[in-house]
């Protein structure tokens, strides 16, 4: 756990025009070994403090630091300081009785030993789980996130949690064709990685990986694999956030309890799920982390929340209040709401009942752009991907560099089956939440490509 | 900054269990940020980060400890464990003796941002907003002030011992724009300037910045689909150059390289590229985001020839890139902060000019793209660009605006059917590159050019 020191000193006496103050420290710890063709090849260790300070009343404004030995009452004035320069009036700050109250500690810490023997067998388990392989690496993290929340009117709040996260990268080349895997999984604890069910993973995703085909751009029934989802739902949670939603900005604004969907999509947003190892316990507004059903049957029952856009929208906030990095800082101090695990509900086709069902379409295994292919004001989508085409059911040959197209609210319209195979990507690239997804089999989805 | 004796000392320690080389890294960066939203100051903030990484190699295997507790004592511990996280090495470094290396910023600074009054930094910012106060159909408008000061200090146990400072000021315009036909655009883009305040004090300039990217979005409001197909495509000159960014910058990296995840890998030498191609990064251009004194290993920046006439000639290295591909660091190792390993990357990347007319690129095509805007985008075996703002020619006119595509495909595939190549080249104001080393600022640009041919995707019947 984190310790602020001196933290009732620094809120006994608060900066002229200030109310109420909160002070939130945030560490980040990782530990990472990464093995590589046979021997440990990277190592790492990082341990990194933020704290973070929020004034409200006649003045509000927000500061942050990572100089952990200096003042609060210092950081508290700041704060003040830079909120005289703001108009954007009094922050909400949530009321002690409505925050999660107590500790809560998730996962369980590995050691160095246990995380170096892990990654070995794991990079072990890769290169002979497929001969076209010719590198490989594995790398096993621990992260650790422990916060410590702190208030003016009392509130003295705390989690600690531990997730192992399995970093794999293998490139292989078959019949001259060049082609690699790269994915992320996590566990709760250094036991539960099972090597070579990871493994086998990623050669059975290698294995749909083949020389491409030429391709006929249309419209094709599709059948939308995990990867593929997750990556359009890094960006697509954000239709249902509750600040996009209320300023408009979302494709989604103004159609809570309108029918988004096909009768078969669920979208949640879980703190926890047993497939995955990260958790959430209380937002940094310490608002406790709720789950959330963003669309039930087809129909937009949610939205995630601050403090903010709930009172716009006359509700309680469900503790979404993130943050996120403001352009150039590696701090990141921009108040926004985040998810925390984001996804589509399994439904209960196997995929090979999905593929079956395909008949004539393209399977699309991977997309490869996670972050510039939706926009989501317009809902518009276009992104790029590769995959196989099926004539009759049967694979016919691969197809890369294609790309789909649309827009987000006739994709989930589209929606024809969804599969019972729930995969779960953490933090990819965000270093803030995790999404999931089941295979889904869309009606007809335009296919660009040669 | 520790002192030299104390620097030493850390160093000594990293290495004690058998590294070969051991570098520290320490960085304090000071930013501010105020936040404009619908004509309000909505948000001020000012942002101090300080901390310290240990790099420590033996051969070809690396450990990368960092912590923001910049006392002596701790940062011993980090060297400790950084030193046990190793195990057995059999380097053995020599005495370390300090030399001080004093290379000019490409980039230098007159008024440091953080002597200018807040008040001055709110009212440049007003004043851009005003700018787009004749703009109908604004949904949304948020308009940010940015400025960051990044001192930099690495020693490391071949004696280097070094220092750079790194300052940008940022307006980024981020707008929701509604067209007459109902359809609506998000989109948002930036003034950068590498140095001080002085750069982006002339609030005519932001202004017309503002302008400028309103009145794009205005033309992309009322771009019509295209059907799917396989046409030339012409990208315009200046930040269409993230074309080359992504299909044969990342894959140059030699991350990508020494992981086998490229498709260059192996043909240095090998005609890889349209003859009408010479690919260059070059960290030394004064003026440009991605130029520095030395990248964060502190090895000078320096101008790289990675693809001439279609010939590939080398790759991107930082130093442990460069020990597995058994050459030396060409100035290219770089992280976000201290948070980071350095790894391989881009600075500034450019197609080279050439000599062709760049009307007579449009006027030969009867159906074809012309790309005039790009958005990010991503490279690796296979590459995308996002196209933000274009044109659809049709027997050699620009018949109508185009947006919100992609264009993807094989990067060696593709640069291959590079068939003309312009010769005003246009720089650009750059932005960030994500990857594993976090963000790093880069500029890409070009000349005008054209593939001949690449499958465009779109919804039209």
């Amino acid at each position: 756990m984190i310790l602020l020191h001196n933290f009732e000193q620094a809120f006994q006496a608060l900066p002229e025009g200030v109310s109420r103050a909160e002070i939130e420290a945030e560490r980040r710890e990782v530990v990472s070994i990464e093995a590589s063709n046979g021997e440990i090849s990277k190592t790492g260790a990082s341990s990194v403090t933020t704290i973070y300070a929020r004034v409200s009343g006649s003045v509000s404004g927000t500061a942050c630091t990572q100089n952990i030995g200096g003042d609060l009452a210092d950081l508290l004035q700041n704060a003040r300081n830079n909120g005289a320069y703001a108009a954007g009036g009094p922050i909400p700050m949530q009321r002690r009785e409505m925050m999660f109250s107590g500790s809560a500690v998730f996962g369980k810490p590995a050691t160095v030993s246990e995380m170096r023997g892990k990654a070995l067998c794991l990079d072990k388990a890769l290169r002979s789980a497929d001969n076209a392989i010719y590198s490989a690496s594995a790398e096993v993290r621990m992260e650790r996130t422990a916060c410590h929340l702190v208030s003016s009117d009392g509130a003295n709040i705390q989690s600690d949690d531990y997730a192992m996260v399995v970093s794999v990268s293998v490139q292989a080349e078959r019949d001259g064709f060049g082609c690699g895997v790269e994915f992320e999984c996590s566990a709760v604890s250094v036991d539960e990685i099972d090597p070579e069910k990871i493994a086998q993973q990623a050669s059975e995703r290698l294995r749909l990986q083949q020389k491409p085909g030429s391709f006929v751009p249309g419209k094709y029934r599709v059948l939308l694999e995990q990867p593929a989802v997750w990556y359009l739902m890094l960006t697509a949670w954000q239709a249902f956030s509750g600040p996009k939603c209320s300023a408009g900005t979302s494709c989604l604004s103004a159609k809570m309890q309108n029918q988004v969907g096909s009768s078969c999509l669920n979208i949640s947003d879980l703190p926890t799920h047993p497939a995955c190892g990260c958790h959430s316990a209380f937002d940094f507004e310490g608002t406790p982390c709720m789950p959330v059903k963003l669309m039930e049957n087809g129909r937009m029952t949610g939205m995630l929340h601050n403090l903010e856009s709930a009172a716009h929208f006359g509700v309680s906030s469900n503790g979404r209040a993130g943050r996120a990095p403001s352009l150039t800082s590696g701090i990141p101090n921009l108040y926004t709401v985040t998810p925390r695990i984001c996804l589509i509900e399994p439904g209960s086709n196997s995929k090979e009942s999905l593929l079956e069902r395909l008949s004539d379409g393209v399977r699309i295994t991977e997309s490869y752009d996670p972050f510039h292919c939706l926009d989501v004001t317009s809902g518009h989508f276009s992104i790029p991907c590769r995959g196989i085409l099926y004539k009759n059911g049967r694979p016919t040959c691969n197809v890369s560099s294609i790309a789909i197209h649309g827009t987000l609210e006739n994709l989930f319209q589209m929606v024809e089956a969804v599969g019972n195979d729930l995969m779960i990507a953490p933090f990819i690239m965000t270093h803030a939440y995790c999404v999931g997804a089941p295979s889904l089999l869309i009606r007809e989805l335009t296919v660009s490509g040669k | 900054m520790l002192t030299q004796d104390q620097t030493r000392c850390v160093l000594e320690q990293a290495v004690a269990t058998g590294g070969d080389f051991a570098e520290l890294f320490w960085e304090v960066k000071e930013e501010r940020n105020l936040d404009d939203a619908n004509g309000i100051v909505s948000r001020a903030t000012a942002v101090r980060t300080a901390g310290a990484g240990i790099y420590l190699l033996c051969g070809t295997r690396s450990v990368y400890v960092c912590t923001n507790d910049l006392c002596f004592s701790s940062l011993m511990e980090a060297a400790r464990r950084a030193a046990e996280l190793l195990g057995n090495g059999n380097g053995k470094p020599g005495e370390i003796r300090f030399r001080m290396q004093q290379i000019a910023t490409p980039n230098p600074v007159k008024l440091l941002p953080g002597s200018v009054e807040t008040e001055r930094k709110i009212r440049l910012l007003r004043e851009t907003v005003a700018a787009t106060a004749q703009f109908s159909g604004l949904r949304q408008m948020q308009t940010g002030y940015f400025d960051s000061d990044q001192r930099v200090w690495i020693a490391n146990t071949d004696g280097l011992f070094t220092e750079d400072r790194r300052v940008a000021c940022r307006i980024r315009i981020h707008a929701a724009m509604e067209g007459e036909n109902g359809k609506i655009l998000s989109r948002w883009s930036d003034f950068t300037r590498p140095a001080g305040f002085e750069a982006i004090s002339d609030s005519e300039a932001t202004s017309y910045f503002a302008a400028d990217f309103l009145k794009r979005m205005q033309v992309s409001l009322r771009a019509e689909p295209i059907r799917s197909g396989t046409v030339p495509v012409v990208l315009d000159a200046g930040s269409c150059g993230t074309f080359w960014h992504e299909c044969c910058g990342h894959p140059l990296e030699s991350v990508a390289i020494a992981a086998g995840s490229s498709e260059f890998c192996g043909k240095l030498g090998q005609q890889v590229a349209s003859s009408k191609v010479t690919l260059v990064d070059d960290g030394t251009i004064p003026g440009l985001y991605g130029s520095e004194a030395v990248d964060d290993e502190g090895t000078p920046a320096r101008k790289n020839i990675l693809i001439e006439n279609g010939i590939l000639k080398g790759y991107l290295c930082d130093r442990l890139g460069g020990r597995k591909l058994g050459s030396a660091s060409t100035g290219n190792g770089r992280k976000q902060d201290y948070t980071y390993a350095p790894v391989s990357r881009m600075t500034n990347t450019y197609l080279a000019p050439g000599t062709d007319d760049e009307e007579e690129m449009i006027r030969d095509i009867d159906r074809g793209l012309f790309v005039t805007g790009c958005g990010g985008g991503c490279g690796g075996r296979e590459f995308s660009i996002e196209v933000t703002e274009g044109w659809w020619i049709e027997n050699g006119k620009l018949v109508h605006p185009v947006s919100g595509l992609t264009l993807n495909g094989r990067g060696m595939e593709v640069i291959r059917l590079v068939d003309r190549v312009g010769s005003r080249l246009e720089t650009e104001s750059g932005g960030y590159c994500g990857a594993s080393s976090g963000l790093v600022p880069t500029t890409s640009f070009q000349p005008r050019m054209r593939v001949s041919a690449m499958a465009v995707g779109g919804t039209a019947e």
